[in-house]
């Protein structure tokens, strides 16, 4: 009986003792998981909503709208903003004929610093025809929802640029690969 | 009896070992589920904030083109009708204002540039489709200093996140904008072409090197000799836009007559 009371008592010791183990690997795993978890989470949280594949980049449009280009006024070759432009275009200050010289202009500005990894829209003037001038690469992403969108209002209409470069750049966080996703040379 | 007194011992000091445990990991799964979570409202924010701030220079953009067009409309102004010292009526040749017995009241001049373009300014932020933008109408206060036009806002544009973590972005919406010319160079051009008449009288090879000097130098200027008078035709260099009953994007010019007597 004796005997017996102490298998009792012992057992009883074990399991006390086992549980303190078990109860302190959970506690360093937990402790450890919540010094990790949160950057995991995070970086999942950011890729995966468009709160961060959306963000922005205004800076370098306004810069685009701020680009002079050379057209033609009444015989006389001056140098005009793209925001400029829309206005002219918008009041038929500028010739139909001027206007086609112009928009290769901007398109190789453009393709210069984004390949072709770029959509841009002006509202208020059919200026491009198509609205959407983009590329077929620019189009299969565009469909999937994920390009950086920048609207700027302007005095004249409003302003919209889809930037699929920036996009890749989250997405890639490679600049030679975007670079050649986007065939910027 | 020992026994069982012993017997309550281990069992009291199982059930503390069971509780210190559970206790653990209650802790462990608050700084699991918490803490995490305040971790990334902590780096969103940034991601909100980079979102807010280019909705602030969008509007900072706007704003600054609506100053932009205004200046260049209220220019179009000041030299379509030049306000003069002369309180009479001053003569005209053939609807020429002839500038031997006035000359342009820069004061005037300013005060005209600054009402035009604050009617223009603000008729521009009025169209803006943000009210954030809008209600800056009426907050502004003008001022001219040679070139520089100064725009200073009584109010700043306040943002604020939309997540748990309130933030609010300030940006101040007030600046200066450099206008191509002074207006005092009105008065340069008024003293110059009188000088130039006198001097020259009606060679205009010698009337043209004597208005060319580089204080003059964002004009051209054109001569014709009429009757007894010479007319100046001043002309800018830039192009501007603004509205004679169509917008126009052009040079601006003006006329004006030297008597030769």
């Amino acid at each position: 009986m004796k005997l017996n009371k102490k298998a009792i008592i012992g057992s009883g010791l074990a399991t006390v003792w086992a549980i303190v183990v078990i109860a302190i690997i959970l506690a360093i795993f937990f402790l450890l998981s919540a010094v990790i978890l949160p950057f995991k989470k995070t970086s999942e949280n950011v890729i995966v909503t468009d709160k961060f594949t959306l963000i922005e980049n205004s800076e370098s449009v306004i810069a685009l709208l701020n680009t002079p280009f050379e057209i033609s006024l009444s015989g006389e070759t001056v140098k005009v903003p793209l925001k400029d432009i829309f206005i002219l275009y918008d009041n038929n200050l500028v010739s139909n004929l001027d206007m086609e010289n112009i928009k290769p202009q901007i398109k190789t500005s453009l393709e210069k610093a984004y390949g072709s990894c770029y959509a841009i829209k002006y509202e208020g003037t059919n200026i491009f025809e198509d609205n959407w001038q983009t590329s077929a690469y620019a189009e299969k992403w565009q469909q999937q929802g994920e390009i950086t969108l920048t609207e700027i209002n302007l005095i004249s209409g409003k302003f919209s640029f889809r930037n699929l470069f920036d996009t890749c750049m989250i997405k890639n966080r490679n600049i030679e690969n975007c670079k050649m996703a986007c065939l910027i040379i | 009896m020992k026994m069982k007194k012993m017997n309550k011992k281990a069992i009291s000091f199982a059930v503390g070992m069971v509780l210190l445990a559970i206790a653990i990991t209650v802790f462990a799964f608050y700084m699991v589920f918490f803490v995490s979570n305040e971790r990334i409202k902590d780096i969103v924010t940034p991601l909100d904030l980079i979102n807010i701030q280019n909705d602030a220079r969008e509007d900072v953009f706007f704003i600054k083109e609506s100053a932009n067009y205004a200046s260049q409309r209220a220019v179009y102004s000041v030299l379509n009708e030049i306000p003069m010292k002369s309180s009479s009526p001053y003569k005209k040749y053939q609807d020429i204002d002839i500038w031997n017995d006035c000359e342009p009241d820069i004061k005037k001049v300013e005060e005209k540039f600054l009402d035009e373009f604050s009617q223009e300014f603000y008729s521009l932020i009025k169209s803006s489709d943000k009210d954030i933008i809008k209600n800056l109408d009426g907050k502004y206060v003008f001022s001219l200093n040679n070139n520089i036009l100064k725009l200073q806002s009584g109010q700043e544009l306040e943002y604020h996140t939309l997540l748990e973590i309130h933030a609010v972005y300030k940006t101040s919406v007030s600046f200066e904008k450099e206008l191509p010319f002074s207006l005092n160079i009105l008065s340069d051009i008024h003293t110059r072409s009188k000088n130039a008449v006198n001097t020259c009288k009606d060679d205009f090879d010698c009337i043209t090197e004597k208005m060319n000097s580089d204080d003059l130098d964002d004009f051209d200027f054109e001569f014709t000799k009429n009757g007894d008078y010479i007319i100046f035709t001043a002309r800018t260099k830039d192009r501007f836009f603004f509205n004679d009953g169509t917008l126009k994007y052009d040079k601006i010019s003006f006329d004006y007559a030297i008597s030769l007597t």
